[in-house]
């Protein structure tokens, strides 16, 4: 606490900034917890239309890549451009609040960390699978309607911008996956205290992600069906690529999520 | 004083098994109270999908001492 303070005005002030920055973090877990509460609950046949609605709108990710690598084709820093497109689908997910797995799924777990208990547990399942379920689903149904949507040389463009998912080795697609879902996990940590800047913190994260080359399962399913259809990827490649993302992700989420409500549970017992 | 006393409690020991129940949950929940009800319990929560388990693990070790 400031110890000299001219008039009772400046007094109070400082008091208030003393209270925020001791308050804010946890407002915002409390705010993160009961945001998670409300997704336990939501009707599974919602959760199934938000989650694919979701995977759908990743599939606009790849698009723009693609137009982008068409235009930085050749110059030194084409991955950065093409990685601009890697947000949009993002972007479109956050802004009309539909479901991703690692993002929403990831604050329901908090508030089952304070009161774990086998009901709550069956709530988080369900959610966890509806929402990983429903979202595989829409990427698939997105990356197989590529080739009809898009006109031959765009859809040769997307290919090449999204073939280098093919480069990596099992193992290696399980490590890089890991600060996918870390970074995306923060995402649903931060939009809370964000307002206004929105959509430029999903852009700076999920940019981040994309530009950094660390795979997300849903983008990255509409990734792998796209190379598939276009006969770039064997079944043996998509799984290649698929299970050890989707572990990698989960555990980059995971750890994210074990250190927040470890500080915070611990916080409660002791006080 | 007793501020001084609760920031201490966050321990090395707890840190390295939040991050052990992050990789396999069974083995923070062992590193926290052995081979216990809970230790069983774990086991089956994480054959359920990992997730039970590790909120489990993550509950015992910031509740137990």
């Amino acid at each position: 606490m400031i110890a000299i303070s001219t008039s009772d005005r400046d007094d109070k002030k400082a008091e208030q900034l003393v209270e925020r920055e001791d308050v804010a973090p946890k407002t915002l877990y409390a705010a993160i917890s009961e945001m998670g509460e409300e997704e336990l609950h939501r009707p599974v046949s919602a959760l199934w239309f938000f989650a694919i609605t979701a995977g759908l709108a990743m599939g606009t990710s790849p698009m723009l890549m693609g137009a982008l690598y068409h235009a930085g084709d050749g110059t030194s820093a084409s991955h950065l451009i093409t990685a601009l497109g890697y947000p949009v689908g993002s972007i479109l997910i956050a802004i009309a609040r539909l479901q991703l797995f690692t993002e929403n799924t990831l604050t329901a777990v908090l508030p089952v960390t304070r009161n774990p208990g086998l009901s709550s547990f069956k709530l988080l399942l369900r959610l966890w699978g509806v929402v990983l379920l429903g979202n595989m689903v829409g990427a698939i149904i997105v990356g197989l309607a590529y080739p009809a949507i898009l006109p031959g040389d765009a859809m040769g463009s997307v290919i090449s911008a999204v073939s280098k998912i093919g480069e990596r080795g099992p193992l290696e697609n399980l490590v890089s996956a890991i600060p996918a879902g870390f970074l995306i996990g923060l995402l649903a940590w931060s939009l809370p205290s964000v307002g206004q800047q929105r959509i430029l913190t999903v852009f700076i994260v999920t940019y981040l992600v994309g530009a950094g080359g660390f795979p997300h399962i849903i983008a990255g399913t509409v990734e792998t069906t796209v190379l598939l259809v276009s006969g770039n990827f064997a079944l043996a490649d998509a799984l290649g690529f698929i299970l050890p993302v989707l572990i990698g992700n989960t555990l980059g989420g995971a750890a994210l999520f074990a250190g927040l409500a470890y500080g915070q549970v611990r916080e409660e017992v002791e006080h | 004083m007793r501020r001084v006393m609760s920031q201490s409690t966050v321990t090395f020991g707890d840190i390295f098994r939040v991050i052990f129940s992050v990789i396999l949950p069974p083995v923070g929940v062992f590193l926290q109270v052995g081979f216990g009800l809970h230790f069983w319990l774990n086991i089956l929560l994480t054959l359920l999908g990992y997730i039970p388990g590790l909120v489990h693990a993550i509950w015992i070790i910031a509740t137990r001492r």
